[in-house]
């Protein structure tokens, strides 16, 4: 299925002898084309057609690597982050009941305020209730 | 008006004899040039156009290494850019590039004689100033003593002679066969200046025939 071209020559006038004999000196020429020369143009040929095949099949490889690569990250990020959500998550729960619990007996009070009174009192009921022996003995001495 | 750059001074008359009578010894076909297929992959492209392109290149840079590898750099930068286009666009497409390639490698060729005169290193110890460089001629020796060969090298003294733009409508018109068409594109002009431009050439050379004679 080859298309043949016009013919070239077709505008060229018949009888010029010097582009005739031009084209037959150049057409023997090539064919007469020494071996080294004519190696060195086959060598140089397949190495353009090989370049040109990897630079091809880069063309084509290279947008595919680089979608493969892309859905390998995301579905390595959507694999990773619901796990380092739990991890991160249940120490900072449990920190936090622990903060809360100790809190509960160690909270600081607001400085300034009618809070002061309250917590002289607390203290002072603690010691008071830190005092068993004294209190059960202070009746007992007085009905002796 | 005749173009006068590039323009490169014509040969001797022993050369001119000897140059004339290779061209005659050579005869002209009476047949036309059969058409050539279209090639169906880029590599039976470059194979069937390879030795061709440098035989042109070769006329053109008078430099069988320097013409080699203009002709890879054309063939890598179609199958680069171009290979997926139509098989019947790398014609043009590959006479297009090799032109410029071998402008530029001209162009260079002028500018570092330039730059040789220039810095002074054209002149030698006495002062006498030195040929601008040239690539080596090799002239015909005794394994290129075929009369075809003494042709080939008459032709392509007598093409290098023409101005450049004449040099490249005359080879890629006449000795590629590109239609004219095909020839502006690869030249980058119109077809009415590949016309002229091959007209002036075919008289530059028909004169140059009858010095000959």
């Amino acid at each position: 299925m080859s298309k043949l071209h016009e013919n070239p020559l077709d505008d060229m006038p018949d009888d010029d002898q010097v582009g005739s004999r031009a084209r037959a000196i150049f057409r023997t020429a090539c064919e007469q084309t020494d071996s080294y020369h004519a190696l060195r143009l086959g060598l140089a040929r397949r190495k353009t057609v090989n370049a040109g095949s990897a630079r091809r099949a880069l063309k084509v490889w290279a947008p595919l690597a680089g979608a493969a690569a892309c859905c390998a990250l995301v579905m390595g990020v959507a694999w990773l982050r619901p796990a380092g959500n739990v991890q991160t998550s249940s120490p900072t729960a449990t920190t936090a009941t622990v903060v809360n619990q100790n809190d509960a007996d160690e909270a600081i009070p607001e400085v300034g305020s009618n809070q002061m009174e309250v917590v002289q009192d607390l203290d002072f009921y603690r010691w008071l209730a830190a005092q068993p022996a004294m209190a059960s003995a202070a009746p007992t001495g007085s009905r002796h | 008006m005749h173009e006068t750059t590039d323009a490169e001074p014509i040969p001797a008359g022993g050369a001119a004899m000897n140059a004339a009578a290779a061209l005659e010894a050579v005869p002209a076909p009476r047949v036309a040039e059969p058409a050539r297929p279209v090639a169906a992959t880029v590599e039976a492209f470059l194979a069937s156009v390879e030795r061709r392109a440098w035989r042109v290149a070769e006329i053109a840079l008078h430099d069988p290494d320097e013409a080699l590898d203009a002709v890879q750099d054309a063939m890598l930068r179609l199958v680069r850019h171009y290979s997926a286009k139509p098989a019947e666009e790398w014609p043009p497409l590959f006479w297009g590039i090799l032109r410029r390639r071998i402008t530029d490698l001209q162009r260079r060729r002028t500018v570092r004689n330039r730059i040789l005169v220039w810095t002074g290193r054209a002149t030698n110890d006495e002062g006498e100033e030195l040929p601008a460089w040239e690539a080596p001629d090799l002239g015909p020796d005794p394994s290129r003593a075929l009369a075809s060969r003494q042709a080939h090298a008459a032709m392509s003294a007598a093409i290098r002679a023409l101005p450049r733009r004449q040099q490249q409508a005359f080879m890629l018109r006449v000795l590629e066969g590109l239609d004219v068409a095909d020839t502006a594109k690869a030249m980058g002009c119109s077809a009415g200046s590949v016309k002229t431009h091959l007209s002036r050439a075919m008289d530059a050379l028909r004169t140059r025939l009858e010095e000959w004679r």
